[in-house]
């Protein structure tokens, strides 16, 4: 009898801890391939509205993480509508260079939450420290034996840490049993489940395995931005900490 | 042998856009305005600033113009040149501020005395040099634009004048030789010698500059986390009894990030007007008293994507309800005297920049499932009861094309008040247009 009640307290006082270190050690081998300190990406994303496709926008981003701050800057190479649109956050703060005039214009960090150049990501989405993506979450594994497309899979339950500017309210998340590769991620705001990530195409780059094509689906309008990877480094030499300033933004052509 | 300048630059144009490192890229425009006006009399656009229709606005008007921005960059400098092909639309004319810059005053007198004035102008032609990450030098047409408004920004004392009824169009640089200093993100320091008059020989007639065109700009920028400050600085040796439209200005200005939401401010005191003021009907004089002016704004994006910014603008140097009267008097009685409108009174008139106060409202919404972006304009002038309101529709089409509809509406909210819509020749005009980007 005491023997069961030692088991009880057990489970009651540290069974949300063992919980939490698992599903910690399970995220943290799924952030594994996203992991790095200068990450510069050349991708093309499409956006599916009602089904159809817009015009792909070519990107290229570069990302790092330097004295503790999230630096990133994305610039449009193409369509000739969006070519020299650029952005530049470091932080919460956000500046945006309009290529038609080479102006550059500092928003507030209530924009970080929208739309990103008309795609399905937000510009908080598009900034990647190269941190993974449970930075600044706790963690609670929720269930071992979720399934995603008949894939068996963990399902964790991300919530943003007390005093974090993640602009979602949870987010959860479904990483494969077999290989701890992220499937998919629903975000939550507001109680109400506005849009998935999902994972595809994982590719064997620079020794770990990365997904080169991954979508983002709203499920507040009829809308999903496909992005497929064309070029990937890690610990690139293209990264550098002067690409993140505004007298960069002012060179971009 | 007239032909050899006009074909060499043809060659160098097509070499430059040949060899990879220049990147051509640009848009042209095709508009038709309409200009509904009520009722439709044989006068219906004649106004004191357009007395007997000089300016000749029909009832529809082809609008084409064209930009080519030729670039290069490398690790050590950078090459710019801008190109607008752009008559000079009288519907543009007369809704745009005159800047008070002479250049301008001189297009605006000339529009409105030319049948078919148009113009090829060069709005970019720079070259920069990057002495390393932190220290650019820039000679060149260039751009100077500061300051954190989007309708108006009264610190930035070098740069042409904002359109209020298209803030966001590309502007005519300034010739000048900068410096500017960066210390990481934190600092940075500009300063330019800036030569006023026709540098780039536009006009053989008038090119060049003497030493008492010089003049000098300084700015400051301090950025922290969610907070940026500015500091302007303008010196002209001739002061507002000079003959230019320049003068010594000190400028400040900030934008804070308070929860999300952007605040943001400007201020700046001048020695003296840029623009003449009517003192006596046909007597202007520019003052020569300090002046000061200021701006305060708020921009927000809510959840919905609707992005807000909302300013009030404290114009030091607009005109009172005595001088916009003394004005309006003026203009007749120039018409009077001489059967049209001299370039000096009609660059005075300045849509935007007219009274004292102003409040404007800019509302930007994306509706996805049509690929379309509305934008709503409004301006109100509450010391002369102007109110412009502007509409627009514009649908992406594909990633280079995209089509537009647009209102402007023009009303005068309060009688006698002698405001810009009671001078201005029209009232309402719709855009219909189409932009190629390439």
């Amino acid at each position: 009898m005491k023997r069961t009640i030692l088991i009880l307290v057990s489970v009651v006082l540290f069974g949300p801890v063992l919980g939490a270190d698992s599903a910690r050690e399970i995220i943290d081998r799924a952030d594994e391939p996203f992991l790095g300190t200068r990450i510069y990406t050349r991708s093309e994303m499409t956006v599916y509205r009602a089904g159809e496709a817009r015009p792909t926008l070519e990107m290229e981003s570069y990302s790092m993480r330097e004295h503790g701050k999230q630096l990133s800057l994305s610039v449009y190479l193409g369509p000739a509508r969006m070519k020299g649109t650029a952005y530049l956050m470091i932080e919460n703060d956000l500046w945006v260079r309009f290529a038609s005039t080479g102006r550059i214009r500092k928003l507030s960090s209530s924009a970080k939450k929208n739309s990103a150049g008309g795609t399905d990501f937000s510009y908080y989405d598009m900034a990647d420290s190269g941190q993974g993506f449970a930075e600044e979450y706790s963690l609670q594994l929720d269930d071992e034996n979720a399934t995603i497309d008949g894939q068996r899979c963990y399902r964790i339950i991300l919530r943003p840490q007390e005093g974090s500017e993640i602009p979602y309210e949870k987010v959860v998340c479904y990483v494969r049993r077999e290989g701890y590769r992220y499937l998919e991620l629903a975000y939550y705001q507001d109680g109400a489940h506005v849009k998935t990530l999902r994972f595809f195409d994982y590719r064997n780059a620079d020794g770990r395995s990365y997904p080169f094509r991954y979508e983002m689906e709203s499920h507040t309008k009829p809308s999903r931005t496909e992005v497929v990877v064309k070029s990937l480094e890690f610990d690139s030499s293209r990264v550098e900490p002067d690409l993140f300033s505004v007298p960069y933004l002012r060179r971009i052509k | 042998m007239k032909m050899l300048p006009a074909l060499l630059a043809l060659f160098l144009l097509a070499g430059g856009v040949c060899m990879a490192e220049i990147e051509l890229s640009g848009e042209a425009n095709a508009a038709i305005d309409v200009f509904p006006a009520f009722p439709y009399t044989s006068g219906r656009f004649d106004s004191p600033i357009n007395p007997g229709n000089l300016a000749g606005i029909r009832d529809l008007n082809l609008d084409t113009d064209v930009t080519f921005r030729l670039q290069a960059v490398e690790q050590t400098g950078a090459w710019n040149l801008w190109l607008a092909l752009d008559p000079y639309r009288m519907s543009r004319v007369l809704l745009a501020a005159a800047s008070g810059d002479p250049v301008q005053e001189e297009a605006v007198g000339a529009s409105l005395l030319s049948s078919d004035p148009a113009a090829l102008s060069i709005l970019r032609a720079e070259i920069a040099w990057y002495i390393g990450p932190s220290l650019v030098l820039r000679l060149g047409r260039q751009s100077m634009l500061t300051g954190y408004g989007y309708g108006w920004n009264p610190m930035d004392f070098a740069g042409t004048v904002k359109d209020l009824f298209d803030p966001e169009a590309e502007l005519k640089g300034v010739d000048a030789l900068s410096l500017q200093l960066y210390a990481g993100n934190a600092i940075s320091v500009k300063l330019a010698g800036i030569l006023r008059g026709d540098i780039l020989r536009s006009d053989p007639l008038i090119a060049g500059a003497d030493y008492a065109d010089i003049q000098a700009a300084a700015e400051l920028t301090a950025s922290f986390p969610l907070l940026e400050l500015k500091l302007s600085g303008y010196y002209d040796s001739d002061d507002a009894a000079g003959e230019d439209a320049f003068v010594p200005a000190l400028g400040a200005g900030f934008m804070l990030d308070l929860a999300g939401v952007g605040l943001y401010g400007e201020g700046a005191l001048l020695w003296g007007g840029r623009v003449p003021a009517p003192v006596g009907v046909s007597v202007i004089q520019r003052p020569g008293e300090l002046l000061l002016s200021g701006l305060f704004g708020v921009e927000y994006t809510f959840a919905s994507e609707l992005h807000l910014i909302a300013e009030y603008f404290y114009n030091g140097q607009g005109y009172s309800l005595e001088e916009r009267q003394l004005y309006a008097d003026s203009l007749e009685d120039q018409f009077a005297t001489w059967s049209y409108i001299p370039g000096e009174y009609a660059a005075m008139y300045r849509p935007g920049y007219f009274a004292k106060h102003y409040l404007l409202l800019h509302l930007g919404y994306p509706i996805y499932p049509w690929n379309t972006n509305l934008e709503l304009s409004a301006y109100y002038s509450p010391d002369s009861g102007a109110l412009g309101v502007m509409p627009r529709l514009e649908l992406e089409i594909s990633g280079s094309l995209s089509a537009r509809a647009a209102y402007t509406g023009l009303f005068s909210l309060q009688a006698d008040r002698y405001d810009e819509v009671g001078l201005s020749p029209f009232r309402h005009m719709i855009e219909l247009g189409m932009t190629y980007f390439f």
